[in-house]
């Protein structure tokens, strides 16, 4: 095979890996950044069990790690549970959606799970 | 030609006849994927299964693949571990066949979960009694199997090619138990409950990958302009009647121990005697198609040493083993559960009656898309890659060892 | 640089590289040291069931309707789809056609489930208390479970379905098996599964829900006095599900 074909072959390779990259990209218009979403605190002036930075970071571990305990273990009163959350965060819209819209992730948790 | 030195080349592959078999073959890939994404997105409620036959025609095309690629590597270990050396100009074609053919069986099998998108899962949480993760592991080591011999074969490093070869067919053997086993450990079903299914799984995939490789040899070298021994394709005529000895005979063991005991008398029959469509794709594919037409072709003296006849045998003998596959799968999932025996059961979920299962339009492209896909790669592959023998002939110094010239 | 300044900084260099990648876990970790251990499921129970055909019959389903509503079981209008975790069956013997009984059938959280030994990412597991459950967020739809399953327990989901008819159990997605999990959730909470308490209710009380391992129990006298059978005892799965009368 000459030199030629495999750098055709290398460049396509790279092409379809990179063309949902493209694709999104071309659909948010070119390195335009979307803006910060406005997060407002919930009512009531409530304190959040771990700091807000913590939480940023880790909810997503803590959330599948009390998952698998309540799944497999049964566990009822695990200290982190989406529950715990909904008592202050209620609307999903404003305290889920709009953060994982921004960095583009698409849980598939209230695919099943219902939280208004 | 120097003694036993065998030139391969690749193919030029620019004439319009290549191409458009590109352009199709290309084209029936992009079919099943399309249908593939169809039944990712929309649900499994486009095909045609259901609760009560929840394995369809992707778990069919699926094994019969994998049992396809058998036969394929096994011709392909003829000349190195068998000693059949008149074979060793189509080793590199048959494992890269028999790779292409495993990779498909493989996407079909992922495509089919229901969430394929958890592909990564199985990797991370295994089952060791699992028979569906066993063979995962089997058969992702099956690939790389083929794909370090072809690298041997290609690099022509004689001792290495021994004894990846020797691997090879033992790794064959059991990726080959294990798919049967899929089926035969089973204990809820009584038609899928058989210490018989491993070891029949294994010859029919013998004889299937035989059939096919004779096709797909004659074509490739028909459309190249090579020159093929038709000596060659008449030796593999005669080891795939061999083959259907073998199949015939686990299928009569297996069909008359199950007829011999009253409490299966209902089952065989509606296996064997009802004239429905199950009953029909026994006796006309898989009995009809898959042995006795194929079997009188192959050893009837005038018709088994014509080329043509014996290329008409392969094409009944792929299609019987295709109608065997579904024979597998199917029915054992129409047939309805024994949950209360001496009883006729009812209820809103039809149970105790049996069941229906159609093929859809959804699952026809799946299947032909997924089988179009090996040979659409397979094409490509020849016009890359040094795979094909200038010219496939029997050397007149390597003695004829096969004894099986006259036939 | 001298000899001794480079290893300093190597060291150092590598000191930051793991505390970095290994600080976030180890926070998680002490994060979770402070969780309860108590409240999980334990060995001590073993949940079964038992369910008296004589008392049952065909007109009522009281036990699939509330199961139904409690679950979200999707119900598409196409019996080829719908989703069953507990279904009415009426049985005639062959011999004796007058004679015929009606019986809820649900999964039998069987002490050897086949489904769980051929669940290829073992999906399906088996939790302390013996109630055979599928954890839906590892199950990848392979369906193998439904070949293996001897009494059609199992249900595959074969649409989205839109709404909650019960928002405080999830629903599923398509794609993923189903069955019944002797609703779990309520277990956990200390109350019976609500096919029982339908049936006790609104129904003919033909079914009998307990603790298998506590010798007092409602379910273990009941066992004893009337010996009912499981299905299929056969096939030596042990179901827990026991059926008085057939």
């Amino acid at each position: 095979m000459g030199g030629k074909g495999a750098i055709a072959i290398v460049v396509a390779l790279i092409g379809l890996i990179a063309a949902p990259l493209l694709y999104t990209a071309a659909g948010n218009g070119l390195f335009n950044k979307p803006p910060k979403p406005e997060l407002t605190l919930p009512a009531g002036g409530g304190k959040c069990i771990e700091p807000t930075e913590f939480m940023r970071k880790n909810h997503m571990t803590l959330l599948v790690h009390v998952r698998d305990d309540i799944v497999r273990n049964g566990a009822h009163k695990p200290k982190y549970h989406i529950e715990h959350c909904k008592t202050c965060h209620t609307k999903r819209a404003e305290f889920c959606d709009k953060c994982h819209n921004y960095v583009g992730v698409k849980p598939e948790c209230f695919d099943c799970h219902y939280l208004p | 030609m120097a003694k036993g030195k065998i030139t391969y080349s690749t193919i030029r592959g620019d004439s319009p006849g290549y191409y458009a078999l590109v352009c199709v073959l290309g084209a029936l890939s992009l079919a099943g994927f399309g249908s593939a994404f169809m039944m990712f997105s929309q649900g499994h409620y486009i095909t045609g299964m259901t609760n009560a036959v929840p394995w369809g025609l992707p778990i069919v095309i699926a094994i019969y693949l994998i049992g396809l690629s058998a036969g394929s590597l096994v011709l392909s270990a003829l000349s190195s571990v068998f000693g059949k050396t008149e074979f060793k100009a189509f080793s590199r074609m048959a494992s890269l066949l028999a790779a292409l053919l495993m990779i498909s069986a493989l996407i079909s099998i992922v495509l089919d979960w229901g969430k394929p998108e958890r592909i990564l899962v199985p990797f991370f949480s295994i089952n060791p009694r699992s028979m569906f993760s066993l063979n995962g592991m089997l058969y992702s080591a099956y690939i790389t199997i083929c794909f370090v011999y072809l690298w041997a074969m290609f690099n022509e490093k004689e001792k290495l090619v021994k004894i990846i070869g020797f691997t090879a067919v033992f790794w064959a053997v059991l990726v080959h138990s294990g798919t049967g086993a899929i089926f035969g450990f089973v204990g809820a079903r009584e038609l899928f409950h058989s210490p018989l299914l491993p070891p029949s799984f294994i010859a029919a995939a013998l004889s299937s990958g035989t059939a096919l490789m004779i096709m797909v040899l004659y074509f490739t070298f028909r459309f190249t302009g090579r020159k093929l021994d038709e000596e060659l394709l008449r030796r593999l005529g005669f080891y795939l009647a061999m083959f259907i000895i073998v199949v015939a005979y686990f299928v009569f063991i297996e069909n008359i121990t199950r007829s011999y005991w009253p409490s299966n008398y209902a089952m065989q029959k509606f296996l064997l005697l009802s004239g429905n469509k199950y009953s029909l794709i026994f006796w006309l594919g898989m009995v009809g198609c898959g042995l006795v037409f194929p079997f009188v072709i192959l050893i009837n003296p005038a018709t088994g040493k014509s080329v043509r006849w014996i290329l008409v045998a392969s094409a009944l003998v792929v299609t019987g083993v295709l109608a065997e596959r579904y024979t597998i799968v199917i029915p054992g999932q129409v047939l309805p559960l024994e949950i209360f025996p001496g009883m006729n059961v009812t209820s809103d979920f039809q149970d105790g009656q049996i069941n229906d299962y159609s093929i859809s339009l959804a699952e026809t492209l799946y299947g032909l898309g997924l089988t179009s896909l090996v040979f659409f790669l397979y094409v490509l592959a020849l016009k890359f890659f040094e795979l094909m023998p200038e010219e496939a002939v029997i050397a007149s110094d390597i003695p004829d060892t096969s004894g099986t010239g006259k036939n | 640089m001298s000899e001794l300044d480079r290893r300093i900084f190597l060291k150092l260099g590598a000191a930051a590289v793991i505390g970095t990648t290994l600080a976030p876990g180890i926070t998680l970790f002490q994060a979770f040291a402070q969780d309860e251990t108590e409240g999980r499921t334990s060995s001590k129970d073993r949940w079964g069931m038992v369910i008296d055909t004589n008392k049952c019959t065909a007109d009522c389903t009281e036990c699939t309707a509330a199961c139904r509503t409690e679950n979200n079981v999707p119900l598409f209008g196409d019996p080829r789809y719908d989703g069953h975790w507990i279904r009415k069956v009426t049985v005639t013997p062959k011999t004796d056609g007058a004679h015929s009984r009606s019986l809820p059938l649900l999964c039998n959280h069987c002490e050897h489930p086949p489904c769980q030994h051929v669940c290829p990412v073992a999906a399906t597991f088996t939790r302390e208390d013996g109630i055979v459950m599928i954890d839906k967020h590892r199950c990848i739809g392979c369906r193998y479970c439904m070949i293996a399953c001897p009494y059609k327990a199992r249900t595959f989901v074969f649409k989205n379905t839109e709404k909650w008819s019960n928002p405080d159990v999830p629903k599923r997605g398509k794609g993923v098996v189903e069955k019944c999990t002797f609703c779990a959730h309520r277990i956990d909470k200390g109350q019976i599964p609500s096919c029982v308490e339908a049936c006790n209710k609104s129904g003919e009380k033909a079914m009998v829900f307990g603790n298998l391992n506590d010798p007092n129990s409602e379910i273990v006298q009941y066992i004893r006095e009337h010996a009912p059978k499981g299905l299929r005892e056969d096939l030596g799965l042990e179901p827990k599900v026991f059926y008085k009368g057939i």
